[in-house]
């Protein structure tokens, strides 16, 4: 029959389809990111999982022009800066107090939080179940702890009591999500779960001469007392903060560097004076922090916001080697040799993030020049130390380590000291590191430092910054505002 | 399904005959005829020509055979081997026109589901470089939204908005190939664009459907002598609409006002620059195409060579695109397989410059000079002591680029060759039974490059620097004087499709079955870019190779190389039809379908559709109704899916990448994070129609139509979602909740022929569409906001009962005591950037060897948010309708706010009407018949392409493209639309 032949085409053709349609076809492999399985196979993946969360620090969200408009342009310790008409979108009115909760700045520093609290509570999830060294699985655990803390520290000192969220949330669970991720806990509860973090990580995280080299600028049982030093400085427990900054202080691992200046430089990266950095190497540090600073005009180095103030300018007493270190005044060669331009648009830039194209690592990407950025330094502690002991009513302790400071400082040591005296030196030693203005609403002295410099602090809401709006919409309105805004 | 093809197989084997004849049916222009009926009056046995004329069927030779073809005067003819039968047409309609729908075509007349056809005349006649772009306006309930950027795709965009993703685009068709757009493919290669609208028609394309089909038949060769065509055409562009910008005195009156001083900005500035002029050029396009096609009964052939070239609007910018194209068409096997390939190569160059000059064009202050006196870039320096423009001022008053400069240091070039192709091979297993497979596959190489001169960019930006400036910024290290760029990359896309037909007709009766399975890959995808510093600066030896620096990088800043992952899908589906004396037509159709989308057990979906048609004109209590030629009643319901997730599997994966420096010295160590989570739960998301219409004619044909109503409801739509960044880092998607479009199409031609030498036509179109978010399944869409402004704000949000795109913004109330806006307390909705309705309104004429003809298109009843003018971060030129009516204390009442650089609320100052009407198309064109005597004939026309927009929208463009929570209908960029103006020629030997 002649039809055979196409009839026999016809089954060798049906043959071929049906055999090459088979279901298990739909399970395809990815080749962009490694799936779940063959991720938790490999052991050598726990480091890179928690180095992920040490990443996420690096956001330009996280700790640059956001943060330091909030930390810093808002305090009597910088100005906007830049020029007149670029107002940063929201940084004029950080200048100015006149914020609200729709500005960008809120939002960026909130949801970079909570995405480095995600990624650690990722990391810890997923830390169960790697099989790797039981002394590795706890170190791991108790730097991703560290971290979490410092999130949560940042938004506490923000925004006061946040939603704490410290498991991994199934994102179907919408009753866990509304009880957990959009109720705020008070302050207390707040403090109290980075309380219980420090603590934790203090247990399992090796001292910082205990690193080996190569593991350099991880978190170290002395980063996690420090932090937990300060933690306890803000909630004035006085006893715990004065114990706590003594641990680190008598670990043995720190000390202040001979020169104020080289602290925040490339020579003081890592050093004894540096207890916790976040870590930079060209083209992979903090975005955009230096650049955020640098001089603008011509040469155009920067966008020239975050101006130090005249009022911090003028709180210097005469030899304070700490006032050529913190404030690059632009009518003087640079310390790395940069001519000095009459081109720049402000008289004054922030000397601490200024980054060396000459004289340091470079490889020519000003977003990215690998600056390290000093979250925790041996200085700060003594400070603390110094701070507590006087609440304590331990004065010669307080004077002790405030002439520490002073010594290096090449100013004349102290024979009495007030509170005050110890703020102002904490303010001259801190100078814009992103403390001021935590520290004016801590001590209660933020309306009248703020006076001073002809902006109103209004009591009773200033403390706190709004909570971003679009995440009170996010959340259905069951994120609570702060009042007055 | 493996079963059901043997059972069919074993059928075919038994009812074979012996002794067949073999003929082809052509009209008498010898195009051939598919479907005619073939009976041989002797034993009643009767076929169906296929789609070339072709037909076999049993007789003894001599014997009569009756030819029967729809608009055809039917023929009795004698039984010979290989008889060429020619049909006299029977008073044209419309009707006879073959409408191709999933896996075969039918008669547009016998057709039961909602289809528009255009033909390749109907696009050429808005030369374009997309032929998506020349039908806008031409069929109802297909809104297409233009883009005139060399190279750039317009949207296109059938019977509302359901699926919300950005890319939402319908499934292309080419000849068999699946592809996501028809770039690529030269206009004048298309013979046919079908655009399936309802969910009947869809339902046989499954999962891919729910943003519609649009099936594109290619030009194939014909039986008879060869035959040449030539097309060209020239044409010069040029900004459609701007928007005025405010002059130096204007630019520097707000400035001081918002700041607050009178000295700030002198108001006598040497410089006044009209920024948009310095960029833009007279653009240029041409287009010319050469084919060569005929055949015979056993081979049919086809080239074409299509080059299509076009210089931009702004300066500098080029697309330059090469089509050459192959189709041929083989009988063996007596006719009984027919072997088909068609391949499509496209080679496209690129020559890019960032749109962005244009949005820094209107950014740019006037006072800002193109270069300085000494030749260098003009750059926004303000010296305060005259508050004037300097060069060695020292206040930087703006962020925005020099957007002259920014075009001159842009070197960016694409090459792109793409090539589509297919080959099928048809089987006639018997008279009635016919196997095909058809495999598809399209195959993407692109290279290309940018140069980034990085020294000479800090010297535009710094004009009293010089080099040795620049190179001193580096100390000890190399200095950075370029970057080059190098990227490569591929993709690759197949489908196989195997489908049986059988086709019967007994008497009055007419069956197809229709059986088939499709499996698709598509996504197989990979680039590897490289980046090297320092390369010589002239553009031949810019290779990686040559680059003089050799300084130590991280090494994903050196090189980049990523490949995707595959989507698969496998689809098995049926299709029966019945037409009963073609009056009476019912189709269904069932389709089962698996995507590696979804996770197992959420990934397959069956997908049914029923349609029937009634042609009522052809009951017997209808012939006395005289006025009423065809009346056609037709009815559906269907089902179709969208399983387009924008991620290719439903897993959790772990990026690399979230690198860390740790050690001493520096170490750069790896890190990982999972980029986002994943709802387990995600499955396709589902539209449903139900559809109701009439075709009819009128007055011996002369109007035709037709009416449609469908009902929509897309659910569980898909769409990624921000959530609260602890739960997840970035967007999950997930099924969101319930759309529904319900709208009418209408569809009117009146054309007529008053003498021999004078015809003339009016047809027009007019749908409108209700869009409305019926409900939310999803705890995070029902908090969903949207439509970013780069400046923290937002202007939309998710709200039930609206439609999709809302605008949620703050109404403006009044002024404050400084001249700034109140607001209301809370957001309200402002309309839709979605239109309720769009139409469309053509009319032409031939007078003896004269035509013409027009086009319109417009739409109505959406918004936009202008935001290039909610867009402020300080220093900033502004439009002179906000500059001219501002508050002041003397004029309380303005139109616009006091001049602030404060970053503006969201408001409805920013909401403006986006009606517009669009001449798209004036063409004028003259016939020389004969033109000498191996030419058939010569035409040739002038065309003006978008010459008159009307509209009260204040901003460039009233059509506003992007995702529909996103950016569409938000005017942010500046991108002005073109106007073109055209002549071409026409011929055929």
């Amino acid at each position: 029959m002649k039809n055979t032949k196409y009839l026999n085409a016809f089954s060798v053709a049906l043959c071929l389809l049906l055999c090459t349609s088979c279901e298990e076809d739909l399970i395809v492999e990815p080749n962009d990111a490694l799936n779940e399985i063959d991720f938790l196979n490999n052991p050598n993946n726990a480091i890179t999982l928690v180095n992920g969360v040490y990443n996420k620090q690096l956001d330009y969200e996280m700790y640059s022009f956001s943060w330091i408009g909030l930390t810093s342009i808002t305090s009597d310790d910088a100005d906007k800066g830049s020029s007149l008409s670029d107002t940063g979108a929201d940084k004029h009115k950080m200048d100015n107090l006149t914020f609200d909760a729709t500005d960008i700045s809120f939002r960026e520093i909130w949801q970079g939080r909570y995405d480095g609290i995600g990624r650690a509570n990722n990391a810890l999830f997923y830390l169960e179940q790697l099989q790797i060294a039981e002394n590795l699985k706890k170190r791991l655990i108790a730097e991703t702890k560290f971290l979490r803390a410092l999130f949560y520290f940042d938004l506490v000192r923000c925004f006061g009591g946040v939603p704490v969220v410290a498991i991994k949330i199934d994102n179907n669970d919408a009753a866990l999500i509304d009880q957990v991720v959009y109720t705020r806990k008070s302050k207390q509860e707040t403090y109290a779960q980075i309380e219980t973090d420090l603590l934790a990580a203090i247990q399992d995280l090796p001292l910082k001469g205990q690193y080996g080299p190569n593991d350099l600028g991880r978190a170290s049982q002395g980063a996690a007392q420090a932090l937990l030093a300060k933690v306890y400085l803000y909630q004035n427990k006085w006893q715990e903060a004065f114990d706590m900054s003594g641990m680190v202080i008598g670990s043995g691992q720190y000390g202040l560097l001979e020169n104020y200046e080289d602290v925040w430089r490339e020579v003081g990266e890592n050093t004894v004076e540096s207890i916790y950095e976040i870590q930079g190497s060209p083209g992979n540090s903090v975005r955009a922090y230096s650049y955020v600073q640098a001089p603008r005009g011509t040469p155009d180095l920067g966008w020239g916001f975050n101006t130090p103030s005249l009022s911090l300018t003028n709180a210097y007493e005469p030899n304070d080697s700490r006032k050529a270190a913190t404030i690059l005044f632009s009518n003087i060669n640079l310390w790395d040799g940069f001519p000095s331009s009459p081109g720049w648009s402000n008289p004054r830039y922030n000397y601490k993030s200024y980054h060396s194209s000459i004289a340091e690592s470079w490889n020519g990407d000003r977003e990215v020049p690998g600056k390290n950025i000093r979250i925790l330094k041996y200085s700060d502690i003594l400070l603390i130390r110094a701070e507590a002991a006087l609440n304590l009513g331990n004065t010669s302790e307080a004077l002790d380590k405030v002439n520490m400071i002073r010594e290096r400082a090449g100013l004349q040591a102290l024979t009495g000291i007030t509170m005050d005296d110890l703020l102002k030196e904490r303010r001259l030693e801190m100078a814009m590191e992103h403390d001021r203005w935590f520290d004016l609403v801590r001590t209660g002295k933020a309306f009248s430092a703020m006076a001073a410099n002809g902006k109103t602090f209004i009591i009773g809401r200033h403390e706190v910054f709004p909570i971003p709006q679009n995440e009170i919409i996010l959340s259905g309105n069951l994120l609570m505002q702060n009042p007055g805004y | 399904m493996k079963i059901c093809f043997f059972l069919f197989a074993i059928i075919v084997s038994v009812s074979s005959n012996a002794q067949t004849i073999k003929g082809t049916i052509l009209n008498n222009s010898g195009v051939p005829i598919p479907e005619a009926f073939v009976l041989n009056t002797n034993t009643n046995a009767s076929v169906l020509t296929d789609l070339d004329g072709t037909f076999t069927i049993a007789a003894v030779e001599g014997t009569d055979l009756q030819v029967t073809a729809t608009n055809f005067v039917t023929k009795t003819i004698q039984a010979s081997n290989n008889i060429v039968v020619f049909l006299d047409k029977a008073p044209a309609t419309e009707l006879e026109d073959v409408v191709v729908i999933g896996y075969g075509s039918r008669k547009k007349g016998a057709i039961t589901g909602f289809v528009v056809q255009i033909k390749t005349a109907e696009i050429l006649k808005t030369p374009a470089q997309s032929a998506i772009q020349s039908i806008q306006g031409r069929a109802a309930g297909v809104n297409i939204v233009t883009n005139d950027e060399p190279g750039a795709n317009p949207t296109l965009q059938i019977r509302g908005l359901g699926t919300l993703l950005g890319g939402a685009i319908p499934l292309f068709i080419i000849d068999g190939v699946e592809a996501s757009g028809i770039s690529n493919l030269s206009p004048n290669e298309i013979e046919t664009l079908d655009i399936l609208k309802d969910a009947s028609s869809l339902a046989i394309y499954g999962q891919k459907g729910a943003n519609g089909v649009v099936i594109v038949t290619t030009k194939k060769g014909k039986i008879g002598k060869a035959k040449l065509s030539y097309d060209s055409y020239y044409g010069i562009k040029q900004i459609q609409r701007t928007v005025e910008m405010g002059d130096a005195a204007l630019y520097a009156y707000y400035n001081n006002v918002a700041i607050g001083s009178a000295t700030y900005l002198n108001p006598n500035q040497p410089n006044n620059v009209n920024w948009l002029d310095e960029i833009t050029t007279l653009g240029q396009t041409a287009s010319n195409f050469i084919s060569l096609s005929g055949g015979n009964e056993t081979a049919k052939y086809y080239i074409g060579y299509t080059n299509y070239l076009e210089k931009g609007i702004l300066r500098g910018s080029e697309f330059n695109r090469n089509n050459i194209n192959s189709r041929t068409e083989f009988k063996v096997l007596d006719g009984r397989l027919k072997i088909s390939q068609n391949l499509n190569l496209a080679i496209t160059r690129g020559t890019q410059k960032p749109l962005s000059a244009f949005t820094n064009a209107y950014k740019q202050s006037p006072l800002v000079p193109v270069k300085f006196e000494n030749g260098r870039w003009g750059v926004p320096l303000r010296n305060p002591d005259t508050g004037l423009i300097d060069i060695n001022g020292i206040d930087r008053f703006n962020n925005v680029a020099n957007p002259a400069a920014q075009l001159f240091y842009t070197n960016e070039q694409n090459r792109n060759l793409s090539i589509l192709g297919s080959v099928m091979a048809e089987l006639k297993i018997t008279d009635d039974i016919k196997f095909t497979s058809s495999f598809g596959a399209t195959y993407d190489v692109n290279k290309s490059f940018s140069f980034n001169p990085i020294a000479n960019i800090f010297l535009s930006q710094n004009p009293t620097s010089d080099i040795s400036d620049y190179e001193d910024t580096f100390g000890a290290n190399t200095p950075q004087y370029n970057s080059l760029t190098q990227r490569r990359s591929d993709g690759y896309n197949w489908n196989w499709d195997n489908f049986m037909t059988y086709t019967k007709r007994f008497d009055e009766h007419s069956i197809t079955f229709l059986g088939g399975m499709s499996r698709t890959t598509r996504n197989i995808s990979s680039n590897l870019s490289g980046t090297r510093f320092n390369v010589p600066v002239q553009s031949n030896y810019w290779s990686l190779d040559l680059s003089t620096y050799n300084d130590e990088f991280l090494p994903g800043r050196v090189v980049q190389n990523s490949q995707s992952t595959p989507i698969v899908s496998i689809a098995y589906f049926a299709r029966a039809e019945y037409d009963f004396k073609g009056k009476y037509l019912f189709s269904a159709v069932l389709r089962r379908e698996g995507t590696s989308t979804f996770l197992s057990g959420k990934n397959w979906a069956l997908f049914p559709a029923v349609s029937a048609g009634w042609v009522i004109s052809d009951e017997s209590f209808f012939e006395n109704i005289k006025t009423l030629d065809y009346l056609k009643f037709r009815a559906g319901y269907g089902e179709v899916g969208n399983g387009i997730s924008g991620n290719s599997t439903n897993n959790i994966v772990f990026n690399a990448g979230a690198n860390y420096t740790f050690g001493d010295p520096a170490v750069v160590q790896p890190g990982s994070v999972v980029p986002y989570q994943v709802d387990p739960n995600l499955t396709w998301e589902t539209m449903r129609e139900f559809d109701i219409g009439f075709d009819f004619s009128l007055f011996n044909k002369r109007l035709t139509g037709s009416l449609e109503y469908y009902n929509r409801v897309s659910s569980d739509i898909i769409l990624p979602i921000s959530l609260p960044r602890v739960i997840s880092a970035g967007s999950v998607v997930v099924n969101t909740g319930q759309v529904s479009n319900v709208g009418q199409e209408l569809a009117l031609r009146w054309s007529d022929k008053i003498t021999d030498s004078f015809s003339y036509f009016i047809s027009g179109n007019f749908s409108n569409n209700r869009n409305r978010l019926e409900k939310v399944d999803n705890k995070f869409f029902s908090t969903f906001i949207g439509g970013g402004l780069s400046n923290g704000e937002f202007t939309k949000q998710v709200q039930v009962g609206q439609p999709l795109g809302t605008f949620y913004v703050y109404e403006v109330t009044g002024f404050n005591s400084d001249g700034g806006f109140t607001y209301s307390d809370e957001r309200v909705s402002a309309g839709s950037y979605i239109p309720t309705y769009t139409y469309g309104i053509s009319f032409g004429g031939n007078y003896r060897q004269f035509d013409f003809s027009v086009d319109t298109y417009g739409v109505g009843g959406n918004k936009i948010f202008n935001g290039k003018k909610a867009q402020r971060f300080g220093g900033e030129n502004i439009e002179v309708a906000v500059l001219e009516n501002f508050w002041l204390p003397n004029n309380p009442n303005a139109a616009n706010p006091k001049p602030s650089n404060d970053v503006p609320r969201p408001s409805t100052y920013f909401i403006e009407d986006g009606d517009f009407l669009r001449i798209n198309n004036i063409t004028v064109g003259y016939t020389f018949k004969k033109f000498y005597e191996k030419v058939d004939n010569v035409r040739l026309f002038v065309t003006a392409l978008n010459p008159l927009l009307f509209t009260k929208y204040s901003g460039f463009s009233p059509e506003v493209t992007g995702a529909p929570l996103g950016g569409a209908g938000i005017e942010l960029d500046a991108y002005p639309t073109n106007r073109t103006f055209l002549i071409g020629l026409n011929a055929s030997f």
